[in-house]
């Protein structure tokens, strides 16, 4: 089949409407949605949607069949994305830490529809999460006055900000809610930064790593864990159908003392203390202190990470607790499961995608994709889009 | 206003193909025949002409140390222990010669086992320092009377066993640690057990090196094919099944690249100045070795036709004058024996590894996947 991947036409009526929509000022993008002829051709609702680019940044997505591909230009770096459940053809991209911006892409149109910014002296973490009806985002950001982590409360639709309350930590990343609909669970990564200094950690020596739940309603406390290790950030997360919590971490190895290897895989359950995922030495050595996405796979009670520094996806049952499988993949950060629930799939910076069954751990290799103007950043997200 | 907005249309139009296009391809180097490029032809050169040969030396290196280690098990005199120090030394050098590319058969296995190089230099993975264990062991096997086998050798741990084995089996007493040579000899000579252990671990090295050497040029992973024609080939993912470490799919310059930058990242992080051939007192001539070998992998040598060096002058000269320079200044502060400034410069070179190397040769290494995202 015939890869229409280079679309070159410009659709005026996408492009005319977003900057009416936004303003021909607005300082957020100048964006070149691509033809989108696509809409009317597609043959498969599932698109895979991701934070792309090297240098020139975009929310960017693709379809399992090759026949879509095509990108929202954004003068950000996007991290992760997340689908309004109530109109799940609106699908937000958060800003990498310390963007400050988030905009909202129609899926059905492949058009922005809305975006919005941290308020002053506050700083955006990568997430967010919505509500289980779609009236509340949740986004993880920092007040870079006094360094406190932040949930910030938008309304799902007009994006407006209309509550906040504490992460209850510092540096909050992903953010997901519990299946009681009502808690929120947040990595609190635990490293102090600010924009003045770029992406540079500020607290090495005091660093602390908590995962929070957190009422999403008054903002209260629930419960807080550490892992022992408090040099481990624990940084992404996903919740299983039963509230298991599976935590991916990144270990700050210049604030350790010492050599000591770390597991950088985690699970929470309730009224347990966190439980490390062991793996060999020689396939923890090589994640290089660095896990960067974690998703569930429910029906096989399976948790899969990433890890690009180590070009590895590592499997570990959620019950067990034991170490699968892996699987080698270039560059793999991405990571989401296909609408079918069949597979993990894994994206890569060199545009690559690949489907691994979620029984088996095994790559269906006839479903590899590739789409070499494509540079997939940290997350993955696979959505059916309404027909 | 409408002429304003399409003439704005068409250049993002024009803009948006151009980004595209030029995204198409993972580099820019002239393409010679089937998609074999000319970084293709630089990256050969480098595996023939610099890779092998370090892998060569080290196995020549490891298979004397083995000769000697028999020679003085068989005739015990100070002559022949000084031979066999001075071999050692040899072989640590062919390491450090080598120890920059710990790709295919030094490490790309099955990730559940054990890498290969781990049994050569059990400080290169995580910067410990295993000397205890190695002292431990030899002392538990000098006080029991359990045979001394290539079977139990083989089935060591990577911390009780290679280049820091044999050291410390050379150059010290088990009894006190002493250095000096003729104590050294009195303990070889008067406990034979000593001899067999040191035969034994110089046999299990060269076991070692012969299958890496073994894997880049004749059989990597029983697959009837060297690893350095799957490498240069571009064979590697369509010979290993989906998943496997080979078959990630990442181009032979890159694996070489990132394992050269990940080598000046070790140099930079751990205390290999303390840690390494510590006890022989040889680790600053050994990291002359990779000062070398890292110019040769990006000037070529007489052979070479093509190098990579050639490949970056296209406009990048200043980026070229400043990693000649940074090598250089690397070979400096080796020769001043200087660990600080010695860790400070091959910080610098990790980062020319990762960044403008690959920048100069249009090659994408990936997206910054940074601590924090």
């Amino acid at each position: 089949m015939k890869q229409r991947l280079m679309n070159t036409k410009i659709s005026r009526r996408s492009l005319a409407k977003t900057v009416a929509g936004l303003g021909i000022s607005s300082p957020l993008l100048g964006y070149a949605a691509l033809d989108l002829g696509w809409f009317s051709a597609k043959t498969n609702n599932e698109l895979f949607v991701s934070a792309q680019g090297k240098e020139h940044y975009s929310l960017g997505w693709v379809n399992p069949n090759k026949e879509i591909s095509d990108q929202l230009s954004a003068n950000f770096r996007g991290h992760g994305l997340c689908q309004n459940p109530a109109k799940p053809e609106q699908v937000i991209m958060f800003a990498r830490r310390p963007g400050t911006q988030g905009i909202r892409m129609n899926t059905l149109t492949g058009e922005l529809d809305g975006h919005f910014n941290s308020s002053q002296n506050r700083h955006m973490h990568g997430h967010g999460c919505f509500s289980h009806d779609g009236e509340f985002l949740y986004c993880v950001e920092s007040d870079y006055h006094s360094g406190e982590g932040k949930i910030t409360v938008r309304n799902g639709q007009s994006l407006e900000l209309i509550n906040e309350f504490s992460s209850h930590g510092i540096g909050p990343h992903e953010i997901a809610l519990m299946p009681d609909h009502q808690t929120l669970v947040v990595a609190n990564g635990g490293l102090l930064t600010h924009p003045d200094s770029g992406r540079r950690v500020l607290n090495y020596e005091s660093m602390d790593s908590t995962l929070s739940y957190i009422d999403s309603k008054s903002g209260s406390l629930i419960s807080e864990h550490r892992i022992k290790e408090s040099k481990a950030s624990i940084r992404h997360l996903d919740v299983a159908a039963d509230g298991t919590v599976a935590m991916a971490l990144q270990v700050q190895r210049k604030a350790m003392g010492t050599n000591e290897l770390v597991s950088l895989a985690a699970i929470h359950k309730k009224d347990q203390p966190i439980i490390m995922l062991e793996a060999p030495e020689s396939l923890t050595i090589k994640l290089n202190d660095y896990m960067g996405s974690v998703k569930i796979h429910n029906k096989s009670r399976t948790a899969a990470f990433t890890s690009p520094k180590g070009d590895l996806v590592m499997f570990w049952h959620l019950d067990d607790l034991s170490l699968q499988s892996y699987h080698a993949f270039h560059d793999v950060c991405g990571l989401t499961i296909s609408q079918n629930n069949k597979y993990f799939v894994l994206s890569n910076s060199a545009g690559k995608i690949r489907q691994i069954n979620a029984m088996n751990l095994t790559e269906d290799t006839e479903l590899r994709l590739q789409f070499p103007n494509k540079q997939w950043d940290n997350h993955m997200l696979s959505i059916s889009i309404p027909s | 206003m409408f002429t304003t907005k399409f003439t704005q249309l068409k250049i993002l139009g024009l803009l948006a193909i151009t980004l595209m296009l030029s995204a198409c391809y993972s580099d820019t180097s002239s393409s010679i025949s089937g998609g074999y490029t000319e970084l293709d032809r630089a990256i050969e050169q480098v595996v023939d002409q610099t890779i092998i040969p370090s892998v060569d030396s080290f196995q020549n290196a490891s298979e004397q140390l083995y000769s000697l280690a028999t020679r003085f098990c068989t005739t015990k005199n100070s002559e022949n222990l000084s031979l066999l120090q001075d071999q050692w030394k040899a072989a640590n050098e062919a390491w450090y010669r080598l120890l920059p590319f710990l790709i295919g058969p030094l490490e790309e296995t099955d990730f559940l086992v054990t890498p290969a190089f781990w049994y050569i230099d059990s400080h290169r993975p995580r910067g410990n320092n295993n000397s205890a264990t190695v002292r431990t062991d030899i002392d538990t096997m000098l006080a029991d009377n359990k045979n001394i086998t290539a079977a139990v050798f083989s089935s060591k741990s990577f911390e009780e066993v290679g280049l820091l084995a044999l050291e410390i089996t050379i150059f010290e007493t088990a009894a006190n640690e002493d250095q000096d040579n003729a104590t050294i000899l009195a303990e070889f000579i008067t406990t034979d057990r000593k001899c067999e252990i040191l035969t034994a671990h110089s046999a299990e090295l060269l076991r070692r090196v012969d299958l890496v050497q073994a894997g880049w040029k004749n059989n990597y992973r029983d697959t009837g094919k060297s690893y350095r024609d799957l490498l240069v080939n571009k064979k590697l993912e369509s010979t290993f099944t989906a998943g496997d470490p080979d078959s990630t799919g990442t181009p032979a310059f890159s694996r070489i690249v990132v394992s050269v930058q990940g080598y000046y990242d070790y140099l930079g992080k751990r205390n290999v100045t303390s840690n390494s051939a510590n006890i022989a007192q040889s680790i600053w001539p050994a990291l002359s070795q990779s000062a070398i070998i890292t110019r040769e992998l990006l000037t070529g040598t007489n052979n070479t036709t093509l190098s990579l060096y050639q490949l970056m002058n296209n406009g990048y000269q200043p980026d070229v004058a400043a990693i000649k320079a940074n090598i250089d200044t690397f070979e400096s502060t080796i020769n001043d024996n200087n660990t600080t400034d010695m860790k400070a410069a091959a910080k610098v070179l990790d980062g020319n590894f990762k960044r403008e190397i690959p920048d100069a040769l249009n090659i994408a290494l990936g997206i910054n996947f940074s601590d924090g995202d």
